[in-house]
């Protein structure tokens, strides 16, 4: 008997004339790794908050059809009992911990459930080991790292002994060291304890090829379902951008079964291709410290032998020196604590140096240029609400304008167009979608055309569209003359979009250059074209790339009959708009 | 900044206590403080506090309290003197102001003055060494059993308010290069610069709660009856303790009836030491009060009084 | 003197302050909803008077929040936000023997928002500007009481009068503070709380 049953499920939240999910039906079988998969808005969170029993509990709304889990209509369950069976682990740490100290938080359901107290010791003794927050145990929850409180939110789940873990974007939120872990403790719970996992997801490179089965959901239907290689061959055809770049390539290619990881995809590239090179592939010319100087173009920013310190004593900065063009476009990387988002603030003016010299747009910002600058930066933080307060979409924008004294009413609409927020002008922004959100932070800050751009972690928490859309745009600023700096963890975006590369370590730069050359030869920093074609073919960072440089010598013959590029497009013409760039 | 005074782990022995009997051993420190009038007495107990802060690596926070504190005892000595005017011992005589009378200025009531500005010293150092030794977890979780309410939503306040000050900076960050400069401008414009901050923030805060909530609500939370997850050892060391603050406190309580302790200012002030039982009950009840404080000290030095308590 | 007022004072503080919070703890049950939302709030307050702006001559914008919480949530919820606001910040900020004193005055400000509204349901802004400033000097005198306990000898009217007299720049920035900020803040922060008192309700479900 399956676990859960789901039959003809629609429901709208409260106040919504659209329905959040339409006419959805599925099977849970126990045991099963299942993975939700669809852009943000396609019903994916929903769907897990239905199978956690709160929609429509804590939420309200109109629902139709049914939810069977074991056997019996969830709505007619004990709550306790639904909260025993099925434990859930939401999207952002911040928002699921409740108590001041880790082992009060692991122990915080089983109160709920009213275990007595042997047990709740035994159960927490256990899940703290399992975890690994041991030796954390007795620490203020508020001086975890990000990836650990995600941690901290699983343990407190799973010391209730679920028997379904449902996870609704559990990694979105952090840097890529914490979500692989969080990704294989899940592997291993389900492979080692036999739970059944729920994933929603929409990062598929990492999580792709740990589920047994994928269901595709766009608008609130689902789309299709099946095991990750058959799915992914849909998904290519519906939503390319959705998937890894490996298996993206692969189906440009029309190869089936598709691969999905790079391992999988290295095996099919020497069954056909031999290796250039010796076995560990040529070296590239190292980067340098110091990109020299390129003629022309004046310096946006320029850094020399920064030094900061935080009043609490932490040395951030250790003689940094960057330098960047008029119109670059640079994306910043480094483990969390290297000073990236230290260094940035420093060439916008929140912070000043300590030692050394930052000039931004030609002015000393540590004497007083942070003042001039002023209105010709642009910063934007890691969480979009920090921008939204108005009635009004459009209020936003004025904000700016006003603030910085500027008098240009006809940017506002130009600004509203491009970013496609016009039907919006009048709404509300704390009403709108988390990539909606992020839009309009960015034309509040655009508003003010600033010179030199500066973006914190922007692509942190959003759909894989809304990044390619934001990759997009920002590339149009600096094809304009505007200067780009992105703090990401992000590698796939940093190969896709930039130009410059710059590394961070422990408060210095270790590597800068210009991205083929940092990126394809590095080890981790490496997006995953890079790794797939590592002795085949260097130097090839995109799908684009790879497709132009490897596309004709695997293509021709040995390749099955795949439908052509433009010919699958028309198949589906909603979902063309974001395809591939070729 | 903010973060300062907040407690820290340090694996201390006093830390190491069970909440119960330091927070008993505190409370008797409490009472005898705003029991004791004797300026003696109260300089004992201060001193004994400043061993006790010094012991709990609490050097920083406790010389920052007491700065802190300083202005009050000003303030204190200062009305004290002006208002009274039972001393007999006047050294300076103002002139009259309507309403109020003649200013005068007595020897007993500045001595009186100061006697109360050490008591607030006192207080100040026992709180300084209550936010060093207890952690706000342990005296919550000892609290939880009799209002699980209140006690839930302050813990849970208190987890939050680190995020609202990170929030609250980065927003700020975010709107000063919005063109908002919250230095500038009378102070009417500058409060209503403030409103749009505030704004964002409530929002924000607010929307988390939203969040926070239905993650309690997979957790089972409200499905009915619940219990306590509570651990605490109760070893050798708790049991000295306790009995060190109760016998300090009843030998005081005694030594009170017997007017050991008491002080009398005005017209003229007592003599500071009356007779050999003022100081006898003074160092037994400090003595008393010191067995953490003792105990404390051999169980850095010696790793057999460690294992035995 | 026989009596120790200042030991009396104290004392009475912590009790009354701890049979207010296990009261407030006990009656009902409390749904994840409002117990999150009114912690959240605490937790605001608390910041906002753990971090005041230098630049705004130490004005807090707390209290007023702590006011219009009470007039939009009720007096139990007010009185609960009040409390737990200096008890919070004080965990950070340090605690002291003035603790239970200043959870039962912020206490009250938050359950007198809840009074307004019985009284005044339709009240606008303006009243609950009035209310706290008033609160401001208010606030003072209160505290003013257990400095003057003990602190202060003898305890007469005219030695009170005085000690309030000292803090009466104190009193009037305080006073100040709340009027700025209730003028400027309060209809948007009501708003806000209103929308989300709303929210605080579980919405009817329906089948299809």
């Amino acid at each position: 008997m399956a676990l859960f049953k789901v039959e003809n499920l629609t429901y709208y939240y409260p106040a919504s004339a659209e329905a959040a999910l339409r006419n959805i039906s599925l099977e849970i079988r126990e045991g099963e790794f299942l993975l939700l998969v669809g852009a943000s808005g396609s019903g994916k969170s929903t769907l897990a908050r239905v199978l956690a029993g709160l929609i429509p509990d804590f939420y309200g709304g109109k629902m139709g059809g049914r939810v069977l889990f074991k056997g019996r209509e969830m709505r007619t369950l004990d709550r306790r009992q639904v909260a025993r069976e099925v434990g859930m682990v939401f999207q952002d740490p911040e928002r699921q911990l409740v108590k001041t100290q880790v082992e009060a938080e692991v122990a915080f359901g089983l109160e709920n459930l009213g275990l007595p107290l042997p047990e709740m010791r035994r159960r927490v003794a256990e899940v703290l080991a399992f975890m690994g927050l041991e030796p954390v145990k007795g620490s203020f929850i508020a001086h975890l790292s990000g990836g650990q409180k995600q941690k901290l939110a699983l343990a407190s789940v799973l010391a209730m002994q679920p028997r379904v873990l449902v996870l609704d974007e559990p990694t979105s939120q952090l840097d890529p060291a914490s979500a692989e872990e969080i990704l294989q403790l899940v592997r291993r719970l389900n492979e080692e304890t036999g739970l059944t996992v729920v994933l929603a997801e929409q990062r598929l490179e990492r999580c792709l090829h740990l589920a047994d089965r994928v269901i595709l959901l766009a608008r609130g239907e689902v789309v299709c379902e099946g095991r990750p290689a058959e799915v992914a061959q849909e998904i290519a055809g519906a939503d390319p951008l959705l998937l890894p770049p490996v298996a993206r390539f692969f189906t440009r290619l029309g190869v089936s079964p598709v691969p999905i990881t790079v391992k999988e995809g290295r095996q099919i590239l020497l069954g056909r291709l031999r290796p250039e090179g010796g076995p560990a592939g040529r070296p590239t010319p190292a980067p340098t410290k110091n990109s020299p100087v390129r003629g022309g173009n004046p310096a946006a920013v320029e850094m020399q032998g920064v030094w900061y310190t935080y009043p609490q004593g932490n040395e951030a900065l250790k003689g940094v020196s960057l330098n960047l063009q008029k119109g670059e476009f640079a994306v910043i990387l480094g483990a969390n604590g290297a000073g990236k988002t230290t260094l940035v603030k420093q060439m916008v003016g929140l912070l000043r140096p300590d030692r050394g010299k930052v000039w931004a747009l030609g002015k000393d910002v540590g004497r007083g240029g942070f003042k001039e600058i002023r209105g010709r930066v642009a910063y934007l933080s890691q969480n979009p609400n920090d921008y939204l307060f108005q009635d009004t979409v459009e209020g936003e924008l004025l904000f700016t304008i006003r603030n910085l004294g500027l008098n240009e009413r006809t940017l506002v609409d130009e600004l509203l167009e491009r970013l496609g927020l016009l039907k919006y002008r009048n709404a509300n922004p704390r009403e709108l979608s988390s990539g909606e959100r992020q839009r309009v932070a960015l034309a509040s800050v655009l508003v003010a055309r600033p010179q030199l751009i500066v973006l914190d972690e922007p692509t942190r928490g959003i759909d894989y569209r809304l990044k390619a859309e934001l990759g997009r745009l920002l590339r149009e600023e600096a094809e304009k003359g505007c200067t780009v700096v992105v703090v990401t963890h992000d590698v796939e975006f940093a190969a896709e979009y930039a130009r410059q590369v710059v590394i961070m370590h422990g408060g210095e730069i270790v590597a800068e250059g210009e991205k083929h050359a940092l990126l394809g030869n590095s080890l981790f920093y490496s997006p995953q074209m890079a790794r797939l074609c590592r002795g085949f073919c260097e130097g090839v960072l995109t799908v684009a790339e790879a497709v132009e440089k490897l596309g004709s010598v695997i293509g021709s013959g040995s390749v099955r009959e795949g439908v052509p590029e433009g010919e699958r497009r028309t198949l589906w013409p909603s979902h063309g708009a974001y395809g591939l760039r070729s | 900044m903010w973060e300062k005074l907040f407690y820290r782990e340090k694996g201390l022995f006093l830390q190491s206590l069970h909440p119960a009997a330091m927070l008993a051993y505190l409370l008797v420190f409490l009472l005898l403080c705003l029991l004791y009038e004797n300026p003696l007495y109260l300089l004992a107990l201060f001193f004994l506090l400043a061993l006790l802060n010094l012991e709990a690596e609490g050097r920083e926070a406790w010389e920052g309290f007491l700065k802190g504190g300083l202005l009050l005892v000003v303030l204190i000595m200062v009305v004290n003197s002006l208002v009274i005017r039972a001393g007999s011992t006047v050294i300076w005589s103002g002139p009259a102001v309507p309403l109020w009378g003649k200013l005068q200025v007595s020897l007993e009531a500045l001595y009186y003055g100061a006697t109360s500005g050490l008591r607030f010293l006192v207080l100040l150092s026992l709180f300084c060494l209550y936010n060093l030794v207890v952690s706000p977890d342990k005296l919550l979780s000892l609290l939880a059993g009799f209002a699980y309410y209140s006690v839930l939503a302050v813990v849970l306040a208190t987890r939050f308010f680190p995020v609202v000050v990170r929030n609250l900076l980065r927003i700020k960050e975010v709107q000063e290069l919005r063109g908002v400069d919250f230095n500038q401008g009378t102070l009417w414009e500058r409060v209503q610069k403030y409103s749009s901050l505030y704004g964002v923030l409530l929002l924000s805060s607010l929307e988390d709660a939203m969040g926070i909530a239905e993650s309690m609500q997979a957790r089972a939370f409200g499905s009915g009856k619940r219990t306590l997850y509570r651990h605490h050892l109760w070893r050798p060391r708790d049991t000295i303790c306790l009995a060190g603050s109760l016998g300090a406190f009843s030998l005081a309580l005694w030594g009170w009836f017997h007017g050991y302790g008491r002080y009398e200012f005005y017209p003229e002030a007592d003599v500071l030491i009356k007779d050999a039982a003022t100081v006898g009950i003074l160092l037994l009840v400090c003595l008393g009060l010191s067995l953490p404080l003792l105990l404390s000290k051999g169980w850095k030095r010696w790793p057999f009084l460690r294992s035995k308590i | 003197m026989a009596v120790s007022w200042g030991l009396w004072s104290t004392l009475l503080g912590f009790l009354a302050v701890c049979l207010l919070m296990v009261g407030w703890g006990r009656r009902g049950s409390m749904t994840s909803k409002q117990l999150s939302l009114l912690a959240v709030l605490a937790a605001f307050c608390a910041a906002g008077r753990a971090v005041t702006g230098v630049g705004l001559l130490f004005l807090q914008p707390t209290m007023f929040l702590v006011e219009i919480t009470g007039f939009v949530f009720g007096a139990r919820a007010g009185f609960f936000v009040g409390a737990a606001t200096p008890l919070v910040s004080n965990f950070f900020m340090g605690q002291g023997p003035w603790t239970p004193w200043q959870m039962l005055s912020w206490g009250l400000v938050g359950a007198s928002g809840g009074l307004l509204k019985v009284l005044f349901p339709r009240a606008g802004n303006g009243l609950l500007t009035v209310a706290c400033f008033c609160w401001g000097y208010l606030y003072g005198a209160l505290m003013d009481l257990w400095h003057w306990s003990v602190f202060v000898r003898p305890l007469t009217l005219k030695t009170y009068f005085l000690t309030w007299l000292a803090g009466f720049g104190f009193d009037s920035l305080r006073a100040l503070g709340n009027l700025l900020f209730c003028a400027a803040l309060g209809q948007q922060t009501k708003k806000i709380l209103e929308y989300f008192h709303r929210k605080m309700v579980v919405e009817y479900v329906e089948g299809l």
